[in-house]
């Protein structure tokens, strides 16, 4: 085998084979340990692969995106299929027990409750683009209803707000937590009151004033009372969110 | 319980799959929608799945023949597809210069490179899997990988050439 014969298999070597193809790799291994020259231009492939992988590694996703993909799912799974029945009856389950250990051990390290920013984040780039509704009703009795029906978080919703005309809701995810949107007409746009668990974002304390801030011409203002943490979103300056928090 | 062990799946794949997707697409955008459509068919079509320890290689072909298939119609049509809702796309920069610089050179490569290459860097998958997923034979992905690193390479030192250049000339 010639050094360059070597350099071309060993370009495609990856230290966490799963293939057993030791055999294919074997030879070209074997070479680097009779030549030095081999055995530097290995070891810097093999850095050069550690580099690329991370940087790969490191693009970053849209924000919104895993939430979207539920949004679309749930209007699916509601309209079209019962594939989740399915799934389970064809034997899912031993995937999904190795997923939820995963996830498991993502929520043990700390990694699964999500931070305020990173929640603001990904519910306001959801909200961002219309989002679509899953019921839709001018009166918010029947939506607080079908919250409840579906066992969604519902808090108090402040006077501001609850006096405004609605306009539907729908239920997302956040880490695992249901969130709750209600939409109002805010002028020719659209005010959102998200709600989530307080599990799901702990280091939001109850009984603080509610935090407000501004992205993009938006405002958000989000505070937490003993179980959940709510969010206004406006299309809006600050003054037009304060209009819809408790204690207005 | 259904939604959840769902929103576990996309958990763990939405983000492999979404740098899968870009270094197909090269466009976030893109990405973005394919990762989604690929969601979408395992929520019509997983259930026909037997399998099911290889939901994770599902979820890669799907995507992957999915891009194939957005190409041919792109091909035949001269206007874009209908797109799913979108997501605000983020521009494609990775965690510093140099990686901004590799990500692109990445990007550049030809496509028939381009998919090993990416598969292999992102370490989800074994080559078997990677050849299953990109429906050609295991030594073809040797060679793809090999070649398309090599081309990498090449992309690499032109751009830091031309860096050099362009310092020299300021």
């Amino acid at each position: 085998m010639t050094k360059e014969e070597a350099k071309k298999i060993l370009a495609a070597y990856r230290s966490s084979d799963r293939d057993r193809l030791e055999s294919y790799f074997a030879e070209a291994l074997e070479e680097t340990e009779r030549d030095a020259e081999l055995a530097q231009w290995f070891a810097e492939e093999r850095e050069f692969d550690r580099a690329i992988a991370g940087h790969l590694k490191s693009i970053p996703v849209p924000f919104g995106l895993k939430t979207r993909i539920l949004a679309n799912i749930r209007s699916h799974t509601s309209t079209k299929s019962r594939w989740v029945a399915a799934l389970l009856a064809t034997g899912a389950a031993a995937v999904l027990l190795l997923l939820a250990q995963i996830i498991g051990a993502s929520r043990a390290s700390g990694g699964h409750s999500g931070s305020v920013s990173d929640y603001e984040q990904e519910m306001m780039s959801f909200v961002k683009l219309a989002p679509p509704l899953e019921m839709e009703s001018l009166e918010i009795g029947p939506i607080k209803q079908w919250i409840v029906q579906r066992k969604a978080p519902l808090a108090e919703i402040p006077p501001g707000i609850a006096s405004v005309e609605t306009m539907g809701c729908r239920v997302l995810s956040f880490r695992g937590y249901p969130v709750t949107l209600i939409c109002f007409c805010h002028g020719q746009t659209v005010a959102h009151l998200l709600i989530v668990d307080r599990a799901a974002l702990p280091a939001l304390k109850p009984g603080k004033p509610p935090v407000l801030a501004s992205q993009e011409q938006w405002t958000t203002a989000t505070w937490a009372d003993q179980h959940y943490v709510c969010m206004i979103a406006v299309h809006d300056g600050p003054a037009a969110a304060r209009r819809y928090l408790p204690h207005a | 319980m259904a939604a959840l062990e769902f929103e576990q799946l996309v958990e763990v794949f939405y983000m492999p799959l979404y740098r899968f997707a870009l270094s197909l697409s090269r466009e976030p955008c893109d990405a973005a929608d394919l990762t989604q459509q690929t969601f979408l068919l395992w929520a019509s079509k997983g259930h026909q799945l037997r399998e099911q320890s290889k939901v994770k290689a599902w979820l890669f072909t799907s995507l992957y023949r999915e891009f194939l298939r957005g190409e041919r119609r792109r091909g035949r049509e001269s206007g874009r597809e209908d797109q799913l809702p979108d997501v605000e796309c983020p521009p494609v920069v990775a965690n510093s210069l140099d990686g901004d610089a590799v990500v692109h050179a990445l990007l550049e490569l030809e496509e028939t490179y381009r998919a090993p290459l990416s598969l292999f860097y992102l370490q989800e998958h074994s080559y078997k899997e990677i050849a299953e997923i990109l429906d050609v034979p295991i030594g073809t992905v040797m060679s793809r990988i090999s070649r398309g690193k090599a081309q990498l390479r090449e992309q690499l030192a032109d751009g830091a050439s031309q860096n050099v250049t362009r310092r020299e000339v300021a």
